[in-house]
């Protein structure tokens, strides 16, 4: 009873943060330049057709009932209409959305694939030499930017190697394995990003648990290190971590707009770019919303997570 | 709160004196390399007309795509312009690039950080809760947004990451602030009627100096990164101005024939960036140890 | 009738090779051909201003049938129409069209149907592309004179219709998708052609199955066409190496790659240059003086060595050297010449030089091309300022109207005469200030009510291409060559198709081995 009132509080209280985060995507309207009006009216518009183009849009209300009007439709699933192409924005961010979520998934992966054993590595045979490089190279990975490893890792393994594909992405539906070999460099380019963070806070978990009054005892009653790793260790580590994974997301979100390019993939990040060139505003404030919403859905999952790794949580 | 602790508090909240500082600071090999790093970095951005030895913009179409050679250190890119002289100019962009955004990011973040950490109460949730909703947003998503707003260009591309990162300034501001506003001898020179100016210059200023410094030193990193992205996209710097970010950005598509101008761009921004960290972590290790990081 | 006389010979001859080589085996008629482009369909519709540029034309042409067929040299033959007549004084065009034709929902090809669809055209007004504004402008009543029989009266006496008619405001929809005159995303895409739409992704994909019903026969096509936008060089060559694509549209700047690659390379010679389109009524544009330093401020031949890559070739018309219409002595009025460059900017009223702003669409080859022109104008004191778009973009020049100057790739057209109209006329489709001098438009009028097959007309059009050369209402940089890559032998069947930028993916085949 407690988790479910837990969970509706914290869900409750996510609902502020979503509507502050619509206004701000509303009001980034309102700071473009220039007149989305004339856009969209089209070769040799007379005034009226503008003025009939402001009007579908709705530019020519009070901003208040703009804001609801926007907000309603929002909820309704409809995020407006593409300047350039006249399709849904809901429409072109789902056709995309598989490929965006494989490659934050892909890395989200590879990055505890790499965190994990390198942490509790490093964690457990504190000071070494192995400690202390892990220490250097996770700073470094968390300097470069995504994109350079993604340029190195196309420019070595798909065209030196040529074990790997350079481009493209071929939906799972059509051919799982190729899924999969067209994922692993551009997941590798943006997990190693967040591996670096993510190791040093296994790490410095680990570091922190194993310290603790009740690994002591059961050191001392005999039991193995890697039995407690795994019984006690892991999950009282999984908080910082899971916490740091959830920040991580947003950044995991960010990076997808670079390596969606490096690697021609036709993904949400790319779809934001090119809605650059076309100054198609309501593509950008699609993507915009639809990935804030993304990161404050995780975020309180992440929060949720707690209740079932501390106890504690749960009964405050 | 004691009067014993609320003075190691106090102590420890403000920057160390400067000898001690240095001390600190100087027995940190990392640290000290790094910030020899991005001396070396600025006074190659100060003097690259000394030093390039090439003029950037001079395209030479007979010599396109060259690897290095005695001539060309790094080769030619693909307007047959030397790649270490663009390079070598391409610091001051980058460089300054940075420093704009991070301005941006202090003249909004610094304030309202002061207002919400100083006022409390019903204007903090407030300014909190914006804060954050909009590091709700992607970083990079964010900025291609506003950039997108505006239109391509490095000093919207500047603004853009400016807007993107305050709120973390706000929130390293108004946590120090936060931590002064609680002690005694802040109360009670309210209470004997000291003008909350007077205050805030002359404890809160001075107890968020250290923080504040650590926290812009990582920031100019990620603002040079964030840069490099978004020029690397081509919604950044746009011809015929170079930043590092725009010539990786330019060299990728002929990266399969030439190899060497992506790797050195990509390398320069990544031992740039890892250089502001290993300083940011430096400094903070240096300026006191009861630290509260922004993050 | 002919307008380009001499087809690339090259072009003619390769197809027919291949065509031969294929001749004995077998095509392969159960796979796709899956063509990676650098241009993408907005939508479907053949009167979206977007795919009045003769680059997008490729699906379209596969979908819709038009009524004139402009062979590979861009003459009339029949197509929809099987035949037609002007009356004496070019005031009247009568078609007798082409019976047993089906569109793609069944519904029967007829005079009413394209009644129906010229009055579809005419009711979208200002919103329909280029060419097809000029058409039902030129028209004054259409009417249905027999079951397979329909008559145009045009306002005034005009010998282009055979050519306007194959292409856009010739391309025949069914009537049932016309209902309540549905204009671009809304409408369906319902043609005559070898192909029917199956899938349609905005700006990203259209895939096309082969249509057994088309009246023409269906001769070896593949079982279905796909197309896909991909903006990205590397992208495209990329996916063909692993074998995404089985066609390609490459960068001349990656033959040497994609030959290395394994590949087979060709290259289509089109009637296409790379060219700068001028809004003359911004006042720097409008400086006659600023628009000869232009010409003088840049180096073709370097470009060409450096950036050609083998496939271009200096000039500075609308034409490249294989036209007809290509004289020679043109190329020579405003040779490099930065020197003097300089002194006409400082004559046009900028001692100390002039800003211009370049309307720059996305894409590698663009880029690398622009700056490499910014970096000479700038020698001679034309600041160059990028404002950068999608390619798809490209009618904001005109619509904007936006930036002063816009370098774009022009593709050409089946009447020479149509080119100048489009760049240099003053309600071209990519021209926003109008005739450079009025000169121009009295010209243009002038061969526009001369028949094709009048060699006065020819006359007109050289006095025409000297003066706008001469009074600098573009400016042409290079030629350009269509470059495909494929697995060898996979791909047959895609001559240079000189009407248009895209080359026609019609009748392309499959070779057997190919998958």
């Amino acid at each position: 009873m407690n988790a479910l009132r837990y969970l509706g509080r914290r869900a409750v209280s996510t609902v502020p943060m979503l509507l502050l985060v619509g206004l701000i995507t509303f009001l980034l309207i309102h700071i473009t330049p220039g007149d989305p009006a004339s856009v969209v009216a089209g070769e040799n518009a007379t005034e009226e057709a503008i003025q009939e183009a402001r009007r579908r849009l709705g530019l020519d209300k009070p901003f208040l009932v703009q804001f609801v009007t926007w907000l309603t439709s929002v909820l309704s699933g409809d995020l407006g209409t593409s300047f350039t192409s006249g399709k849904p924005v809901t429409e072109l961010i789902f056709e995309r959305m598989p490929i965006t979520l494989s490659l934050t998934a892909g890395a989200t992966l590879i990055g505890l694939l790499i965190a994990i054993p390198f942490g509790v590595f490093a964690a457990t045979h504190r000071g070494s030499w192995a400690d202390r490089t892990t220490i250097l190279v996770t700073s470094m990975g968390i300097a470069a930017p995504e994109f350079f490893i993604g340029l190195l890792l196309v420019l070595v393994v798909a065209l030196e190697w040529g074990i790997l594909p350079a481009t493209g992405y071929t939906p799972f539906s059509e051919d799982p394995i190729e899924w999969a070999r067209g994922l692993i460099l551009p997941s590798l380019a943006l997990g190693l990003g967040i591996a670096a963070e993510l190791t040093r806070q296994v790490r410095g978990a680990m570091i922190d648990v194993l310290s603790r009054d009740y690994i002591q005892t059961a050191r001392a009653k005999g039991l193995s290190l890697f039995s407690i790793i795994v019984k006690h260790g892991l999950k009282n580590a999984a908080i910082p971590v899971v916490t740091v994974l959830g920040l991580q997301i947003r950044r995991l979100l960010g990076g997808t707009v670079i390596v969606e390019q490096i690697f021609a993939m036709n993904g949400v990040g790319s779809l934001a770019v090119r809605a650059v060139f076309h100054r198609d505003l309501p593509v950008l404030l699609g993507v915009a919303l639809t990935t804030a919403i993304i990161v404050l859905i995780i975020n309180l999952i992440v929060d949720l997570s707690y209740s079932y790794f501390d106890p504690k949580v749960r009964a405050g | 709160m004691s009067v014993t602790t609320a003075n190691t508090v106090a102590e420890a909240n403000t920057l160390p004196p400067p000898s001690t500082f240095w001390k600190r600071f100087s027995r940190n090999p990392t640290a000290m390399v790094s910030l020899g790093i991005l001396l070396l970095i600025t006074l190659v951005a100060i003097f690259a007309p000394e030093l390039a030895p090439h003029p950037p913009a001079k395209s030479s179409l007979r010599a396109v795509l060259k690897p290095p050679s005695s001539l060309y250190w790094l080769g030619t890119d693909d307007l047959g312009r030397d790649v270490a002289s663009r390079l070598i100019y391409a610091s001051r962009l980058s460089l300054v690039a940075s420093v704009q955004a991070l301005s941006i990011a202090l003249v909004i973040g610094l304030p309202m950080g002061l207002v919400s950490g100083y006022v409390g109460g019903w204007t903090d949730t407030v300014i909190t809760r914006i804060n954050d909703a909009i590091m709700s947003f992607p970083a990079l998503i964010l900025a291609v947004v506003i950039v997108g707003m505006l239109g391509p260009s490095l000093t919207n591309a500047m603004t853009a990451i400016g807007i993107v990162y305050a709120p973390r300034i706000m929130r390293v501001v108004r946590g120090s602030t936060l931590s002064v506003r609680e002690e005694v001898y802040v109360m009670a020179a309210r209470a004997t009627g000291c003008s909350d100016a007077r205050i805030i210059i002359h404890h809160v200023l001075p107890n968020i100096v250290g923080p504040l410094l650590v926290q812009s030193t990582v920031l100019l990193g990620h603002a040079l990164l964030a840069e490099a992205g978004l020029s690397f996209l081509g919604l950044g710097a746009q011809p015929p101005q170079a930043s590092w970010g725009a010539m990786l950005g330019t060299a990728f598509p002929y990266m399969a024939q030439s190899p060497v101008p992506t790797i050195a761009a990509g390398l320069v921004i990544s031992v740039t960036v890892l250089c502001f960290n290993l300083l940011g972590d430096g400094l903070r290790d240096s300026v006191g140890r009861a630290r509260r990081s922004g993050e | 009738m002919q307008v380009i006389t001499r087809t690339l010979a090259a072009a003619g001859l390769f197809a027919t090779l291949t065509g031969a080589a294929n001749a004995q085996g077998s095509f392969n008629t159960n796979g796709t051909v899956v063509f990676y482009d650098a241009v993408g369909n907005l939508t479907l519709d053949p009167q979206e201003p977007q795919n009045n540029s003769s680059f997008a034309q490729g699906m379209i042409m596969a979908i819709f049938d038009a009524l004139v067929y402009l062979d590979p040299k861009g003459e009339p033959t029949p197509g929809l129409a099987q035949s037609w007549s002007y009356n004496a004084d070019l005031t009247q065009f009568t078609m007798q069209l082409r019976p047993g034709v089906t569109f793609h929902d069944g519904a029967p090809f007829n005079a009413d149907a394209v009644k129906k669809n010229f009055d579809r055209v005419i009711s979208l007004g200002a919103r329909a592309g280029f060419a097809s504004l000029e058409t039902m402008a030129a028209l004054s009543a259409i009417e249905v004179t027999g079951p397979m029989e329909i008559r145009l009266t045009l306002k005034e006496p005009n010998g282009q219709l055979p050519y306007l008619l194959g292409s856009q405001a010739g391309m025949m929809i069914s009537p049932a998708a016309l209902e309540g005159n549905a204009f671009g995303a809304q409408l369906k895409p319902v043609g005559a052609g070898p192909y029917r739409v199956r899938s349609a992704e905005s700006n990203v994909r259209t895939n096309a199955t082969r249509y057994d019903g088309y009246w023409g026969g269906t001769a070896g096509r593949p079982a279905a066409l796909e197309a896909q936008f991909v903006p990205d060089g590397r992208a495209r060559l990329n996916a063909l190496r692993s074998g995404q694509a089985n066609l390609a549209l490459i960068d001349p700047r990656q033959i040497a790659e994609a030959k290395a690659a394994g590949l087979e390379v060709q290259v289509n010679e089109k009637n296409s240059t790379w060219d700068f389109y001028l809004n003359v009524k911004r006042d720097n544009i409008s400086n006659l003086k600023l628009r000869q330093a232009m010409m003088h401020g840049l180096d073709r031949a370097a470009i060409v060595d450096a950036l050609g890559f083998g496939a271009s070739q200096p000039t500075a018309q609308l034409f490249a050297s294989s036209s007809p219409m290509y004289m020679k002595e043109l190329d020579a009025i405003y040779p490099f010449d930065p020197a003097k460059a300089k002194k006409l900017v400082a004559e046009a009223g900028y001692p100390n030089g002039v800003d211009v702003t370049w309307l720059l669409l996305n894409t590698t080859e663009y880029r690398t091309l622009a700056e490499a022109i910014q970096a000479m104008w700038g020698e001679v004191g034309i600041r160059v300022k990028f404002d950068t778009v999608d390619t798809s973009q490209f009618v904001q020049f005109k619509r904007g109207p936006r930036g002063d100057v816009m370098m774009a790739r022009w593709g050409g057209r089946p009447d020479p005469l149509q080119a100048f109209q489009e760049v240099a006329g003053a309600t071209g489709s990519v021209n926003p200030g109008g005739a450079a001098v009025p000169e121009i438009d009295t010209l243009i009028a002038k061969a526009r009510a001369m028949s094709p097959d009048n060699p006065a007309r020819m006359e007109v059009l050289r006095q025409l291409n000297k003066l706008t050369t001469e009074q600098v209402s573009h400016i042409g940089i290079m030629t350009r060559s269509a470059v495909y890559a494929f697995k060898p032998g996979c791909i047959t069947g895609l001559p240079a198709y000189l009407p248009t930028g895209n080359d026609r993916l019609n009748d392309v085949k499959m070779g057997a081995s190919c998958k």
